[in-house]
């Protein structure tokens, strides 16, 4: 029966192609530019480490000025970042299964000469434990280990895209990089990475470019290396370079790994014990306030989904509910247009159900080749918005939006064609058999 | 005019009426917002600065050279580097300052009057070279500009700050002569003169128009020197290459980078061009989706009534009356969906407004979008009511 319905409405959707074209192009545009930004949202707002989002927290400490809290806002709030001294402080601590400190610069890397000049590369200082924390894939190689983190040694491991620039894609390890006025070792080269959004440092350029280097973090001081990041401070730092490593100036990101809650629990206690520590020797004066921000709360904290593109989701969805309006207005169109025919078949023996499925059917039909219309449209549309926003986020289809689209796409052909063919199918046939 | 029977013929096909009353009340609803933020968006980016944006250049030497490191080499850098571009051609002014207007990235802090009780209040703050105002092109409106003399490295500087900013320290905007402080009475900073308008560097804070500009020699071997360049009217895409090449010509132990501040601001503002983009986009299709939507409608409307036209043409009636019975119709369901639209309109922007802190909807912009949707639904109607005069009077005897 089915397969009957659909030869019945392919035959009425050719009876009247220039007419039928317009009710999928209505239908696929609707589809399109809701999948499209629905895709969107979808996209800046998932999770980027879901394997690992729940276990990992970023760590917040409140240094900031007893007479005036960190936010005007929130009374609640603590410093989005912490100092150095902080954050190596902590770092001692041996309860986390993975910690690190982290913060990025901009240093000179020295391409051999014929390779061109100079230039600056977007370099992360963190500790050993950043890459299996992050779960960071490696193409050649690995990070270092914790022994490197110590001396500090001069190793570096390079993204995807500095391997091919430097080294054409090679394996290099065991090349060396110069970096500034140092000799670098690569140890590990990464294959292609770029979470997005950048959730381990997202106050300092939420959709930028991937890390380019990494090298270990303890090079701050031997380097002089200056955060190319944001730096908040709300007390003279000094003059000198150790100075703004002993000052209140929070430029540093802190993430650890605490696997089970008694282990959060512990960390917990040893943070609130090490700010108690330096409260007792005059510094942290404001009450203790100390914070763990699992990985989406930490995201959602620092606004990763801009409140717009929520405002377009809204719309888009608009956008297809007066496609589906459309699309019921022309149907009930077609439909009583076509009232005799029924007439006919009604009085030959078909039931008001049979009717009614035809009908269904045929909406479903349109609804479906509109879906698969759409879905391309939006592959464009998605085009189109990667361009805008300058390749800052990838935004690509997945098979759930491709699901959701189609599912979008039936229910509209639903909901719009219900009304219609239970029209059609409630009209009483004697009134178009006395008009033949 | 046939307003009783229009009125009769709606009664009895309410439902599809209410359809298309519906769409065009969503289509209002919507294109209202949408177009609300466009301008929104739109008056963010053309708002003034105060600097002639047009003719503007920022200029970064990134040092990599040791040489920099040495004692003195980077101040003399900079000096050589002001003496070359300001006596390249199609230059107006140069001076050296500490990070670039507009881009994103800067540096603030928080000022009071000198032994105020109150809160510091934040601004943006730039140090620069003392033909600051000349290079940036912005106007000062009291006091005076600063001067060679004023660069010293004494720790009480000689400032110019916004009049926004010295309407927000002194009640009475009066600021020339005092004197500001930051959290402690250390030396405090003399304003010297008051600029009528300049923006800091990050468009998305409230406090954009808050500006200080001190006398520095500012650069650093980690950061390198930069540099506003104000060219002559049509000269600034030129200099971008030539300024470059110049630069590292005579100095090649650094990279040189130069870009124009349009180029700088179109990036800055990146996000907001493409919303007004994408929503343009929106509203586009939207528009054309519900014209379809009424061609089709009025499509129906006219075959379904061929026999009734003939009818009408038989008793007499002109192409004329055809064509406006059929607008009339179409005028009154269009006229009865943007009064709803209005509605949903603010409706929608209560919502937005409530979900994004958006703005507000301007009453002139739904006045323009009525005006919109009733030509595109009058012209919409138009090809189906056109083709509806072409039927003959005769059809009216044939099928009975």
């Amino acid at each position: 029966m089915l397969a009957y319905h659909i030869r019945i409405a392919w035959k009425s959707l050719k009876r009247n192609p220039i007419l039928s074209a317009l009710i999928v192009l209505g239908i696929a545009l609707g589809i399109g530019v809701s999948t499209t930004f629905v895709t969107g949202h979808h996209i800046m707002s998932r999770d980027p480490i879901p394997q690992k989002s729940s276990v990992l927290y970023y760590v917040e400490m409140d240094n900031w000025d007893p007479e005036k809290g960190w936010s005007d806002e929130d009374p609640k709030a603590a410093p989005n970042q912490v100092t150095h001294r902080d954050a190596t402080a902590v770092m001692k601590s041996t309860v986390p299964t993975y910690q690190s400190a982290m913060f990025k610069s901009y240093l000179y890397v020295f391409p051999p000469p014929k390779l061109g000049r100079p230039y600056r590369g977007r370099v992360r200082l963190c500790f050993a434990d950043f890459f299996p924390m992050f779960d960071v894939p490696f193409r050649y190689g690995a990070g270092w280990d914790r022994a490197a983190d110590r001396t500090p040694d001069p190793v570096v491991v390079l993204s995807h895209e500095t391997n091919q620039k430097l080294f054409g894609g090679e394996n290099s390890l065991g090349k060396s990089v110069r970096i500034e006025r140092r000799d670098f070792k690569v140890v590990g080269v990464l294959e292609p990475w770029r979470p997005a959004p950048k959730f381990y440092d997202p106050h300092n350029g939420t959709y930028e470019e991937p890390d380019e280097l990494f090298i270990p973090f303890n090079f701050v001081r031997p380097m002089e290396i200056r955060t190319g990041g944001n730096t908040s401070g709300w007390k003279d730092s000094g003059k000198t370079f150790e100075d703004q490593l002993q000052s209140e100036n929070i430029w540093i990101q802190m993430w650890v790994q605490l696997d089970s809650e008694r282990q959060k629990q512990e960390y917990m206690q040893f943070l609130d014990n090490y700010v108690r520590g330096q409260q007792a020797l005059g510094r942290m004066q404001r009450p203790l306030n100390n914070k763990l921000l699992a990985t989406m709360d930490w995201l959602d904290d620092q606004g990763a989904v801009p409140e717009e593109a929520t405002s377009f989701v809204v719309i888009s969805l608009l956008f297809l509910l007066v496609c589906s309006l459309n699309l019921i207005g022309i149907l009930l169109g077609k439909f009583l247009a076509r009232a005799p025919e029924i007439g006919v078949r009604r009085a030959l023996g078909a039931s008001r159900m049979a009717i009614f499925m035809q009908h269904i059917v045929e909406c479903e039909l349109i609804a479906v080749i509109g879906g698969v219309l759409g879905v391309l449209l939006s592959i464009l549309g998605l085009e189109v918005l990667t361009r805008l926003f300058d390749g800052m986020l990838n935004f690509r289809l997945d098979w759930l939006m491709v699901a959701a689209a189609i599912g979008m796409a039936l229910l509209s052909g639903l909901v719009a064609g219900v009304y219609p063919a239970w029209r059609i199918c409630s009209l009483a046939p004697a009134n178009y058999l006395k008009e033949q | 005019m046939e307003f009783g029977p229009i009125f009769r013929t709606l009664r009895r096909n309410k439902t599809r009426f209410t359809l298309i009353t519906l769409e065009i009340a969503l289509t209002l609803a919507i294109v209202g917002n949408c177009v609300n933020m466009i301008v929104d968006y739109r008056r963010l980016i053309l708002r003034p600065t105060g600097l002639d944006e047009a003719n503007l250049l920022s200029v970064v030497s990134q040092p990599f050279s040791p040489d920099f490191r040495e004692e003195g080499y980077l101040e003399n850098s900079r000096q050589a580097d002001l003496k070359l571009l300001r006596a390249l051609p199609g230059v107006r002014s140069a001076e050296s300052i500490s990070s670039t207007p507009l881009s994103g990235s800067g540096s603030s802090s928080g000022f009071k009057p000198l032994g105020a009780k109150t809160d510091t209040l934040p601004t943006a703050h730039f140090g620069c070279g003392p033909q600051i105002t000349k290079a940036l092109g912005v106007r000062l409106i009291e006091g005076r500009d600063f001067q060679e003399s004023d660069v010293t490295e004494a720790e009480e500087k000689n400032i110019l700050i916004t009049k926004v900013y010295a309407n927000a320290l002194f009640a009475d905007g009066k600021a020339v002569g005092k004197q500001i402080q930051g959290r402690t009475p250390e030396h405090p900073a003399t304003i010297v003169g008051v600029i009528e308008r300049m923006h800091g560097s990050w468009p998305g804070w409230e406090h954009i128009e808050r500006v200080v500009l001190y006398p520095d020699r500012p650069g650093s071997v980690n950061w390198g020197l930069r540099f506003m360049v104000r060219a002559v009217p049509g000269e600034t895409a030129r200099l971008v290459k030539t300024i470059e090449e110049e630069l590292v010509k005579a100095n090649n132990g650094r990279n040189v980078e130069v870009r124009t501040l349009s180029d700088i601001k179109a990036d800055t503002y990146q996000a907001q061009i493409a919303m007004i983009q994408m929503l343009s986009g929106l509203t586009a299709l939207l528009i054309l989706v519900t014209a379809l939507g009424i061609v089709g409608i009025t499509a129906f409307s006219v075959a379904e009534r061929t026999k009734q036209i003939g009818t009408r043409r038989a008793l007499g009636a002109r192409k004329l009356d055809i064509v406006r019975y059929f607008l009339v119709e179409n005028w009154l369901i269009s006229t009865i969906g943007l009064i709803l639209g209005t509605g949903f309109a603010y409706a929608l922007n209560y919502g937005l407004v409530t979900l994004v802190e958006g703005a507000k909807l301007e009453p002139r912009l739904v006045i323009v979008g009525v005006v919109l949707l009733w030509i595109v639904s009058l012209g919409a109607a138009l090809g189906p009511v056109l083709r509806a005069t072409r039927i003959s009077p005769a059809s009216a005897t044939r099928t009975v």
